[in-house]
């Protein structure tokens, strides 16, 4: 059937994240918040993937001038490594795309003449199996169509108009509990606050829960389970090697929890906005990745498990990100020095990693010739990427950069495996995997009551209200190129060690401004160290427990998750198991051999 | 003594005329290149002393003046012909390019292999061999690939060791067995075998470059020459990230087993491998095994697991870039 395109100002709009048939295209939901769009991503790993498709009505026969909305992802004196066509009904517009400009932009793909009123194919043709991306087509009848580009509001709106979502009625829902981000910790946050018969909304932008840990990324679940392990044995993964296709298991059996959890589940739904009534947040607005339809989710508690900390962001409250100085709060560890806290603040951070791994076959594997990946890669070789693939750099935000900061990655890898594929030695090997979704570790920290630090970790400081617990060290990592390393996508981890349990406490769970707003995972209120002890996923998804059984008791008690802290703590960590549960390690992790410490 | 100078002179005559009857006709032999050498300085030793027999004659004949047999114009005659004789031979002028056309190395030059000027090998003991290959500039970077096979290897396999691109290119041949280095069909251990089931891999590199097919013809359809012309020397300049991979292709006669039956090629030849990077601090790399050739293809097969004992033959292939200085 085909999509019943509407038509405004002689024009017609299709979203790519709309296509019909996505051949062996990606949709790629990370950059919304930095594009505008959520586009489609030809991740062949080198070999071109096979066509998206979609059907559209034209109104009317004459001719039609199109525009693409694309971009050069690694512009240079190459061949531009993300080229594509388009095909209207077949035939091939003039232009390859993907080789004009570095920046997201509208590209004019000539004209098409129309015969007849009616249903016309179109279709994204990869030529090259690298990444290249296509966020939107526009056919009009106007030849001198200027497009919205630059404002993302602007464009949004456009498209909200175009597509006939602006004439659309919003659905509205509402809930006890909205928990927006469904990795572990918003898992964790909404199983325990279903558990305690809230009824949850789970929004989550990708169509599979599980963020860092999903088959999609692909990391597996470090950290203890603390008392939460009724929750977290059904979402944790094994120990696997980082980027092992075993991810896929523990991804069944996750996508099985929580379909049998009773939570309102929302995958594929970008959280886009909210609205505040005083210091309060009312509701939060999420789209359909694929359609683009805008839902609203209401209710009287909201949990951030965003990571990037996008609810607390919009309500305006207060937030940190990169490193503190050292005298802040007394941070410094003078063996590793500026390498571990600086004495001038900065905005380096802990990157991005974009796993990988290959195989071998009993046959040669060509693969392409990668030049424009080389000025990343150097000399590297490498068949596998492990944690330490990470990326960051004190001038790039891991929010505002972050399709820049994976597709570094990206050219990390292409540009590394073709550096081993030089050597006969590895002729027989091919990509087997190579994610496209970056894994983070930090970028904004929402400010509690409490900013977690160091000292809180390394002094094993007990709290009233703690409600999180962890042992491992504290473990920053930095780029190995402060060090010397000629690449700059590897890092290093440095280890402090707590030498037992250390805690977390309610007070840095919630946010100091907004006065419903919960933040459970990495943008809890914490300094850039104190996130490296408890940032890894089964501490963070005791901080998504934590917050879930905290919004039921600010439902039984009608209060704000400040007043849970204040007056129902004790309560609090009852429901978690304080004082009453078996402390759990993590099953899933061996017992220490005396190896070398893993780290994320 | 004249009667010992002149049997000598016999005997070292026939030597040395079929030595270099064979050495024209024939492949190179290192036999006949020897009985040849040592027949010619006995040849020296014999007309030295004959020619020392006979200082009185050459006296009388000086002394004489006119009355001497020997007129000037027959003096003239013999030096003008010697002269004459020298000329044709030195400025490669008929008839002596046609005599040298009828010779073996110029009938089949094409099947000839011979390494650079600039690359040398020895014999370590018998199981082991260096091959070095200096650089023809201070800036280039001298190599040298060490070839060990294990104690109980006998006899020792055939070996090709050449140096080619990351493409595959070939670049330059560093050392072939001296019993393949002549001819496409050679004795090996026994058998007559072509060369390209002995070391397929090498010598289908070398047809790729050199335009000789297996058959020892010029390949009229690549266009290539038949001079073997690719040079490793630019490849050893260092400071230019430079890189290229050291081959070495070694084959055993008559190592049969279940999946290889042939009696005579028994178990392929296996191509070992490393990649050189010439601006790289590690001066050593081991050569690893990589594929295994197909008898009369060139192609690679890399499920090596359905190789046998012949993964067994070496002990250690080592490639070392000196530090530089030709």
């Amino acid at each position: 059937m085909a999509r019943q395109a509407k038509v405004i100002n002689q024009g017609v709009l299709v979203e790519a994240a709309s296509f019909e048939n996505l051949g062996g295209w990606k949709l790629d939901t990370q950059h919304y918040h930095q594009m505008g769009g959520c586009y489609l991503l030809a991740h062949g790993m080198g070999k071109q993937v096979a066509n998206a498709t979609t059907k559209v009505s034209i109104p009317e026969s004459g001719t039609w001038h199109v525009w693409v909305r694309n971009r050069d992802w690694c512009k240079g004196d190459w061949k531009s490594p993300g080229q594509f066509k388009v095909l209207v009904d077949g035939k091939p517009l003039e232009p390859v795309f993907g080789q004009a400009s570095s920046q997201w932009h509208w590209e004019s793909g000539g004209s098409v003449k129309i015969d007849k009123p009616g249903t016309v194919e179109l279709a994204l043709e990869d030529l090259t199996g690298f990444d290249g991306r296509c966020d939107a087509i526009y056919l009009s009848r106007d030849a001198s169509s200027v497009l919205p580009n630059d404002s993302l509001m602007e464009l949004s709106d456009w498209k909200d108009q175009l597509s006939g979502r602006a004439g659309l009625s919003i659905s509205e829902s509402a809930f006890d509990v909205v928990v927006v981000g469904g990795g572990m910790s918003g898992c964790a946050a909404a199983l325990a606050a279903r558990s305690k018969g809230l009824k949850v909304a789970l929004i989550q932008d990708r169509p599979l829960f599980g963020g860092n840990a999903s088959e999609e990324i692909r990391v597996h679940t470090l950290g203890i389970h603390g008392y939460g392990t009724d929750i977290l044995k059904h979402i944790d993964t094994e120990k696997y090697p980082n980027g092992d296709a075993l991810a896929k298991v523990d991804q069944r059996k996750r996508e099985a929890t929580m379909a049998a959890s009773d939570v309102d589940l929302f995958a594929g739904h970008l959280a886009c906005g909210l609205e505040k009534k005083d210091d309060m947040i009312a509701s939060v607005e999420a789209r359909n990745v694929t359609t683009g339809v805008i839902s609203r989710f209401s209710a009287p508690t909201f949990i951030d498990a965003t990571g990037d900390g996008w609810l607390g962001f919009w309500a305006g409250a207060e937030f940190r990100t990169g490193r503190e100085a050292n005298s802040e709060f007394n941070e410094k560890w003078d063996k590793h020095g500026d390498l571990w806290s600086p004495d001038k603040a900065d905005q380096r951070v802990m990157g991005t990693s974009v796993l990988w791994n290959a195989e071998q076959s009993s046959e040669r594997e060509v693969f392409p010739e990668v030049p424009w990946a080389a000025p990343v890669a150097k000399e590297h070789e490498a068949t596998a990427g492990e944690w330490y693939w990470e990326y960051s750099d004190n001038d790039l935000d891991q929010i505002e950069d972050a399709e820049q900061i994976r597709d570094h990655v990206l050219r990390a890898i292409y540009g590394t495996f073709a550096n081993a594929k030089l050597d006969p030695k590895n002729a027989t090997w091919r990509l087997k995997w190579v994610s496209y979704v970056g894994g983070k570790r930090e970028s904004r920290r929402l400010i509690g009551d409490h900013i977690y630090s160091m000292r809180d970790a390394t002094e094993r400081r007990e709290f009233p209200d703690s409600v999180v617990v962890e042992r491992r060290a504290v473990d920053s990592h930095y780029q190995r190129n402060l060090t010397g390393e000629p690449v700059d996508f590897l890092s290093e981890a440095l280890f402090y060690k707590t030498r037992g349990d250390y805690f977390i406490p309610f007070r840095s769970l919630y946010s100091k401004d907004i006065g419903n707003l919960m933040m459970a995972g990495r943008c809890f209120s914490c300094t850039h160290i104190g996130l490296a002890g408890p940032r890894v996923m089964n501490t963070c998804a005791q901080m998504g427990i934590a917050t879930g059984f905290a919004a039921f008791l600010c439902q039984q008690h009608d209060a704000v998750p400040r007043e849970v802290g204040a007056r129902y703590i004790s309560e609090l960590r009852g429901l978690i198991g304080f004082d009453r549960n078996e402390l759990i390690g993590n099953p899933r992790q061996k017992k220490s051999s005396g190896k070398k410490k893993k780290t994320h | 003594m004249r009667h010992i100078v002149n049997f000598g002179l016999l005997f070292a005559f026939v030597a040395l005329s079929v030595t270099g009857v064979l050495a024209f006709v024939l492949p190179f032999s290192t036999a006949t290149s020897r009985v040849h050498i040592v027949a010619g300085v006995g040849m020296v030793l014999l007309v030295g002393l004959h020619v020392v027999g006979r200082l009185p004659y050459f006296r009388s004949q000086v002394t004489r003046g006119k009355r001497s047999p020997l007129s000037s114009q027959k003096l003239a005659a013999v030096i003008g012909v010697a002269a004459s004789l020298l000329v044709v031979a030195l400025f490669a002028l008929p008839p002596a390019t046609w005599l040298m056309d009828q010779s073996y190395e110029a009938r089949n030059s094409a099947q000839i292999v011979r390494a650079s000027s600039l690359t040398g090998f020895r014999n370590l003991d018998a199981q082991s061999k260096l091959i070095v290959r200096k650089a023809d500039s201070q800036s280039g970077r001298p190599l040298s690939v060490h070839l060990s096979f294990r104690d109980d290897v006998s006899p020792i396999p055939s070996v090709a060791v050449w140096a080619e691109t990351t493409n595959g290119t070939m670049i330059e041949t560093l050392f072939l067995d001296e019993s393949l280095a002549f001819v496409e069909k050679v004795d090996w251990h026994g058998s007559l075998v072509q060369r390209d089931h002995i070391l397929p891999i090498w010598r289908n590199r070398y047809t790729a470059v050199s335009g000789v097919d297996a058959s020892g013809q010029v390949d009229a359809t690549t266009g290539a020459t038949d001079t073997h012309s690719f040079a490793l020397d630019p490849y050893l300049v260092a400071g230019e990230g430079k890189k290229f991979v050291v081959c070495v292709e070694v084959n055993a006669p008559g190592d049969p087993d279940g999946m290889w039956q042939n009696a005579d090629l028994g178990q392929p030849s296996l191509l070992y491998t490393a990649l050189v990077k010439v601006d790289a601090n590690q001066r050593y790399r081991i050569l690893d095994l990589t594929a295994y050739g197909t008898a009369g293809k060139g192609e690679l097969r890399y499920d090596l697991e359905k190789v046998s004992t012949a993964k067994g033959l070496v002990d250690l292939l080592l490639v070392k870039l000196e530090d530089g200085g030709g």
